[in-house]
C-alpha cells in the first residue's frame, strides 16, 4: 500500500509531515472554527499534552489532554446521534481528548471537561461533543484540582 | 420570529416530532420540557457560546505550554 504523505505548515511545529491516513475529519468543524474540517493529532515526547493541529490553517492548534490522565473517573454516555455521525461501532473505536486553555497566569490552566473531543480512531472521524452534564465543568482548573488530590 | 403566548401545560409542536411543553413559570424563569428524536441536538444556546469562547481562548495558550512542561511530574505527584 502506498502511504500518501503531505507536508503541512504549522506555527508550532514548522513543517509537519502527515500521513493521509492520520488525518481526522471533523465534518462540522469545531465550534468557532466551523470552516476547518481536517486535523491531525501530534504527540510530544515525554509530555501528557498533545496537539490537535488544523491541516487547513497553520495557526489553529489546540493543546489537548487525555481527560483520564487528570480525572480517572471521567465518564459520559455518547448520544446516539454521535455514534451515528462518527460511525462508532464499538468502544474500541473511541478516543477522547479535552481542550486545554492556558491563560497568561499558567497556574490557572484549565481543561474543558464539558465539551470533549470524541474521535473514532478507526474511521478517523471526530467532533467536539457538548455534554449537558452538571458533573463536568467547562473550566476544570488543573492545578487546583491536582493540589487537592495531593492533600488527600 | 414566531412569538407565541402559552400557559402552563400548553405545548408547541415543531415539525412532526418535536414537542415543547411549558412545565412551570416562576418570576423571570420558565421551565420547558423538550421532547425530540434522539438524532436531534437539544442544547442550551449559551453553552455553545461558552464553548466557542473557550476554543478561541485555547489558541492563545500555544506559546505558554512550555511554561508548564514540568506538568508531567506534577501529574504523577497527584496520583501518588
Amino acid at each position: 500500500m502506498v502511504v500518501q504523505k503531505s507536508v503541512v505548515q504549522s506555527r508550532v511545529f514548522g513543517e509537519l509531515e502527515v500521513n493521509e491516513e492520520n488525518i481526522i475529519t471533523f465534518e462540522e468543524g469545531i465550534p468557532a472554527f466551523e470552516n476547518l474540517k481536517k486535523f491531525v493529532i501530534v504527540k510530544e515526547e515525554g509530555s501528557p499534552f498533545l496537539w490537535l493541529q488544523s491541516i487547513e490553517d497553520k495557526d489553529v492548534a489546540f493543546v489537548i489532554i487525555n481527560p483520564f490522565d487528570i480525572k480517572p473517573d471521567y465518564e459520559f454516555d455518547i448520544g446516539e446521534e454521535v455514534l451515528k455521525k462518527l460511525k462508532i461501532e464499538s468502544e474500541r473505536d473511541v478516543a477522547v481528548f479535552c481542550i486545554v486553555v492556558i491563560p497568561e497566569d499558567v497556574k490557572k490552566t484549565r481543561v474543558n471537561l464539558k465539551a470533549p473531543i470524541i474521535i473514532n480512531v478507526n474511521k478517523r472521524k471526530g467532533m467536539q461533543y457538548l455534554l449537558d452534564d452538571e458533573r463536568y465543568p467547562l473550566r476544570y482548573y488543573l492545578f487546583e484540582n491536582l493540589n487537592s488530590n495531593v492533600q488527600k | 420570529m414566531l412569538v407565541l403566548s402559552r400557559k402552563v401545560g400548553d405545548q408547541i409542536l415543531i415539525g412532526d416530532d418535536i414537542i415543547i411543553k411549558v412545565i412551570s413559570i416562576e418570576k423571570d424563569s420558565v421551565k420547558l420540557g423538550i421532547d425530540a428524536p434522539k438524532n436531534i441536538k437539544v442544547l442550551r444556546y449559551e453553552l455553545l457560546q461558552e464553548v466557542k469562547n473557550e476554543n478561541v481562548e485555547a489558541l492563545q495558550g500555544k506559546d505558554r505550554l512550555s511554561k508548564i512542561k514540568d506538568l508531567k511530574e506534577i501529574l504523577s505527584d497527584g496520583q501518588r
